[in-house]
């Protein structure tokens, strides 16, 4: 098949819930009204370790309207993880949904419940509590060492590798192809820095916990996870499965911060009061207390022949994983599983990775996962090679990049949290990505231009590529139901989690594609625990590839049963019937129309309703590719850094919808370039956070957008619905190292912290030439 | 929030009003810094004095020797005046750098002086301006050069109840600049921010007035640089003077959103290139 006969898929439907949201039609978990609702507010702990040694809710509970204060003497103590992954986690088993210890600024010491609001607010203020408070550890690499403060002393936490060094995740892999770098002519090493960054998804996190007319606990909540929202509450409050319902309305906006189970502590409330009850964080507690990304030290040694061939390469990724260890493992794994295997390395690969506990916020899974830590410092790397051996930067990656029908041991050794599977690439347009790149930048000429400038004011061109995964092979799993409506429209069911994404809208196309129709003749549902059929949500990159695959299966599946109706109806054989324009069309020309079958199989003959279900999973994970180019202005007496102009060519195989494909990678790109010029969570010097607010936490707005521009780039994936593959979150990951090297371009000065600010560009400008007087910087190629 | 709001719609009737108010009690003029801090929990005043409506203040307007900018003019009304175009060289090029849209149809240069932000972008440039504030009480005026109404971040020569009547702006022909460095593009407060307005004849600095924002406790008034470049032709030599000279004269501190040293050094480079503009 082709992406030129394709009807519905590969074009660009209108997003399905665009215009009720736009017109402000209820559709997010706050905008529904509830009778007798209460309203949560949660004390959260001042200091970044202490022990609770006395807490007394007494005149807390003597507030007018308040109905339920928890601590952790009110709840089972169960070890569980946050992170909404597939069974068993791979994250360790640390976290309490309340707990007798405080491990961070900003931890969960307790819980109120209250007819208003203010009442709930003035209730927490009443919270009296007696803390010991224990020394602190902020720096992950001061928290491994030895009589370091130790985190997780506690007995029953489970997975945790080594608590006494607060490691929380480690892993070791390599490749031994002789001697480390005996063939390399040039051998580099040096640090890249990652600060802690917030999602700032505009909608905070927020659920509402209420419950049926049978008693069930329904939870109506902003999640990328409904199915482990279940069986994680289910786990950490001790009651079944079956009795908890999970509903995610619409979403806005997750980026990997909703992928984290946080719904306990609301339905704890509910259940204490047996009342209908809403969680909604704050902007500060979003930024303070829900997730972040892992800060990352990643330091990278990497040797290179004068020919270009790259011989070894080894990468130590310290991620701070804050106080609990949600995603450790995974995240720091995928740094290195989604990054090494980019480049072919010739004889040896090496990677070491800790997760380490401190006690500042809590990381957690965010775009790029991991990908973005390490892709900065093996692009910069890949640059500084490319330099010293005097090739161009884009023929240097040309040379290397991984080719169709290659593959790279570290598929087989690194998967997320365990060992990974065996892939060789089955689609790859990065060449074409490269070159339409290079052409809308302008490469060759504006290097030529900008290799002699005079003056302050400096610019330059840089280069990065990515790849990621299409989901977790082997390990996620999605299904999907559908049923003929007597119209000739269906439902379509799916426990697919559409956060703002637009996968309900590409999920119908697909179906609507199988079963010639219109996108607008699928009604889908998503997503709901009681009617739903299961799937892990969304995150890795996996809704089109793997949910895309099961609504695949499940239109065939419904076409087949169409086509045996159709059939009877027509008196042909069902080989000679296929669907097209909502009619089933013979080979000899006579039809029937999609109602007439629907009709015919619920009241006339045979009669049945016309549904089906199934599932997907996959056994590789398709890598995306893309080539980044941007074209940089650096102020070298002010440090200031404008982006001129950012080119994005992404090889996402089969774009099932190419606007929403756009618009996912133009938000991704814009989200990298605001940590890459401007994010930055800071904090005190006892961890407390001291930005935590969009006033002084700035992130890109529409009117600091550069002119930025997206390709698509077509492929065609073998192992993906209609040639897809994925395209959420590969787009993250390339401003970083992109301006970083172009900032090299322009002005010879390297940058390894992010973000790259004024103040710190001037700074490393001014270390390598000591007095940049306007015009005194040396270029340096 | 206040226990009260009120809002008297001339000065006669807010004279009249205020001996009834209670002694806690603030005015609120666009709102926008007031409103932000009582949501931040840093404003508990009982009473709001909402003077948006008083008509004296909300006008623009020119005599024979200088231009009156009401203090509860918008900051998006100035943007549209031509004669603030014609004689504000240095509120002119500011005010595209003063926070939003939406935020400068609210807000008003009264209440940005009054507020006394020493990273205020309007207040920063109505002092390169030599402007003088003009206050009323009671019906008692006093005219009082905009530089000395700054005693301290959020601290004014401002007598209690006293209000801003509005700004005089001698009508003299100059140029004008202001140059600000944020933390993005569009929408941040500075790290640093020099206003300078200068009457070059013949290449020589004639009159000159530098301002700094975000570099002091107050929005500063740069004496001795102003002083030090008068007379002087401005050559290469005499701009890398003065931006010298500006760095000694300031005292920035380090906070969340620059570092000491940092802000120091842009304050040179940042009137140095504001310098240059008046000279081409």
């Amino acid at each position: 098949m082709d992406a030129k006969d394709l009807k519905v898929v590969n074009k660009p439907a209108i997003k399905m819930d665009a215009l009720g949201l736009a017109c402000g039609e209820p559709a997010f978990t706050d905008d529904m009204d509830f009778t007798g609702l209460l309203y949560a507010k949660l004390l959260w702990s001042p200091h970044a370790h202490a022990r609770i040694k006395k807490i007394d809710v007494s005149a807390a509970l003597k507030v007018p309207g308040v109905k339920a204060v928890l601590t952790y003497k009110d709840l089972p103590r169960v070890p569980h993880t946050t992170a909404g992954q597939g069974y068993p986690e791979p994250s360790p088993y640390d976290t309490y949904t309340l707990d007798n210890k405080v491990r961070y600024v900003g931890d969960r010491v307790a819980a109120v419940a209250a007819e208003t609001a203010e009442a709930a607010k003035e209730a927490v203020s009443r919270i009296k509590v007696d803390y010991e408070v224990l020394p602190a550890v902020l720096d992950t690499f001061e928290a491994m060492k030895d009589g370091a403060p130790v985190i997780h002393d506690e007995e029953d936490s489970k997975n945790i590798p080594d608590a006494k060094h607060n490691i929380a995740a480690k892993f070791d892999f390599e490749v031994r192809n002789g001697e480390w770098f005996k063939e390399a002519d040039h051998v580099f090493e040096h640090s890249w820095t990652m600060p802690y960054l917030q999602h700032c998804a505009i909608e905070p996190h927020i659920s509402i916990a209420y419950f049926d007319n049978t008693g069930r606990l329904v939870l109506r909540t902003s999640t990328q996870v409904p199915f482990h929202v279940r069986r994680i509450v289910a786990q950490a409050l001790k009651i079944p499965v079956k009795n908890i319902r999970v509903i995610k309305p619409r979403i806005g906006g997750g980026f990997g911060s909703k992928q984290e189970v946080l719904e306990d502590i609301v339905a704890a409330l509910a259940l204490k009061t047996r009342r209908p009850v809403k969680l909604e964080y704050t902007r500060k507690e979003t930024f303070i207390s829900s997730r972040t990304r892992h800060p990352a030290t990643c330091r990278m040694k990497a040797g290179v022949k004068k020919d270009g061939t790259i011989t070894d390469a080894e990468m130590e990724i310290t991620l701070n994983t804050g106080a609990y260890g949600s995603h450790a493992l995974t995240v720091m794994m995928c740094s290195g599983s989604h990054t090494i295997p980019m480049y072919r390395v010739k004889n040896n690969i090496r990677f070491i990775g800790r997760s380490v506990y401190t006690n500042m916020p809590v990381a957690g899974a965010y775009r790029g996962y991991g990908a973005t830590q390490g892709f900065f410092a093996w692009e910069c790397l890949m640059d500084m090679m490319a330099a010293k051996i005097g090739m161009d930067p884009v023929e240097f990656r040309k040379m290397n990049y991984i080719k169709l029908g290659e593959g790279s041991p570290v598929f087989k050794a690194m998967g997320e949290g365990r060992e990974g599977v065996e892939q060789v690439i089955t689609s790859c347009g990065l060449f074409e990505a490269i070159k339409k790149g290079a052409d809308e930048i302008k490469w060759a000429e504006k290097k030529a231009k900008y290799a002699s400038q005079s003056g302050p004011i400096r610019r330059g061109v840089g280069v990065a590529c990515m790849m990621q995964g299409s989901g977790i092979p082997e390990v996620d799993m999605a299904s999907a139901t559908m049923k003929m409506n007597e119209d000739g429209s269906f439902n379509l069911l799916v426990g697919a989690a559409d956060l703002g994404t637009g996968s309900d809208t590409i999920l119908a196309q697909i179906a609507a594609e199988v079963l010639g129709i219109k996108t607008d003749d699928i009604i889908v549902t998503s997503s709901d625990t009681d009617i739903t059929p299961f799937d892990v949500g969304a995150y890795a990159s996996s809704t089109t590839f793997i949910s895309g695959g099961a609504v695949k299966k499940t239109a065939e599946k419904v076409r087949d049963m169409i086509i045996e109706v159709a059939a009877k109806i027509l008196d042909q054989k069902k080989e000679d019937l296929r669907l097209e324009g909502g009619k089933v069309v013979a080979k000899d020309g006579s039809s029937c129309s999609l109602p007439e079958v629907a009709n015919t199989s619920l009241y006339y003959y045979n009669q049945h309703q016309i549904t089906a279900s199934a599932s997907h999973f996959a056994h590789t994970s398709p890598p995306p590719f893309q080539a980044n180019f941007a074209e940089v202005e650096v102020d070298t007496e002010t440090g200031k850094v404008k982006i001129l102009d950012y080119v994005s060519c992404v090889d996402c195989g089969t774009a099932i919808n190419p606007v929403l494909a756009e618009g996912q990678n133009d938000g991704a790109v814009l989200n990298g370039i605001s940590h890459t010029l401007s994010e930055e969570m800071e904090f005190s010097s006892n961890g407390t956070p001291l930005n935590a607010s969009f006033r002084r936490y700035k992130i890109f707005s529409a009117a600091d957008t550069p002119p930025l521009r997206t390709f698509i780039i077509p492929t065609w994936e073998p192992a993906g619905p209609f040639g897809a593959k994925s395209v959420s979150e590969i787009g993250i990951n390339g401003p970083l190292p992109a301006v970083a090297n172009a900032i090299y371009n322009a002005t010879g000065v390297w940058l390894f912290d992010a973000p790259f600010t004024p103040d710190r560009v001037l700074a490393a400008i001014k270390k390598q030439a000591p007095s940049p007087a306007a015009g005194s910087v040396k270029l340096l190629h | 929030m206040p226990e009260i709001i009120v809002k008297p719609s001339n000065l006669k009737e807010l004279w009249e009003m205020l001996p009834g108010l209670p002694a806690s009690r603030r005015y609120l003029a666009g709102g926008t810094d007031i409103v932000t801090a009582n949501n931040a929990g840093a404003e508990s005043s009982v009473c709001w004095i909402d003077i948006s409506g008083l008509p004296e203040l909300a006008v623009i307007k020119e005599t024979a020797g200088s231009l009156f900018i009401g203090s509860g003019v918008k900051i998006s009304e100035i943007e549209r005046s031509k004669a603030a175009a014609r004689w504000c060289p240095a509120l002119t090029a500011a005010i595209p750098h003063f926070a939003s849209p939406s935020l400068r149809n609210m807000a008003t240069l009264g209440g940005n002086a009054a507020n006394s932000s020493p990273c205020a972008d309007g207040v920063c440039a109505l002092v390169a301006e030599g402007a003088c504030a003009l206050l009323a009480l009671r019906g008692k005026k006093r005219r009082l050069p905009l530089k000395d109404l700054f005693l301290g971040p959020k601290r004014t020569a401002l007598k209690k109840d006293e209000v801003i009547l509005g700004f005089e702006i001698p009508k003299r022909p100059r140029a004008g600049a202001y140059l600000k460095l944020g933390p993005r593009a569009y929408f941040g407060i500075s790290k640093a921010a020099v206003a300078v307005t200068a009457e070059i004849s013949g290449g020589v600095v004639k009159r000159v007035c530098v301002a700094l924002g975000s570099v002091a406790p107050v929005p500063l008034h740069a004496a001795r640089t102003s002083a030090w470049l008068v007379n002087k032709k401005l050559s290469a030599e005499t701009i890398a003077g003065a931006s010298d000279l500006v760095k000694a004269e300031v005292s920035p501190i380090t906070d969340a959103r620059s570092g000491a040293d940092y802000r120091r050094e842009m304050c040179g480079v940042l009137l140095e290139r504001a310098l240059k503009s008046l000279a081409e």
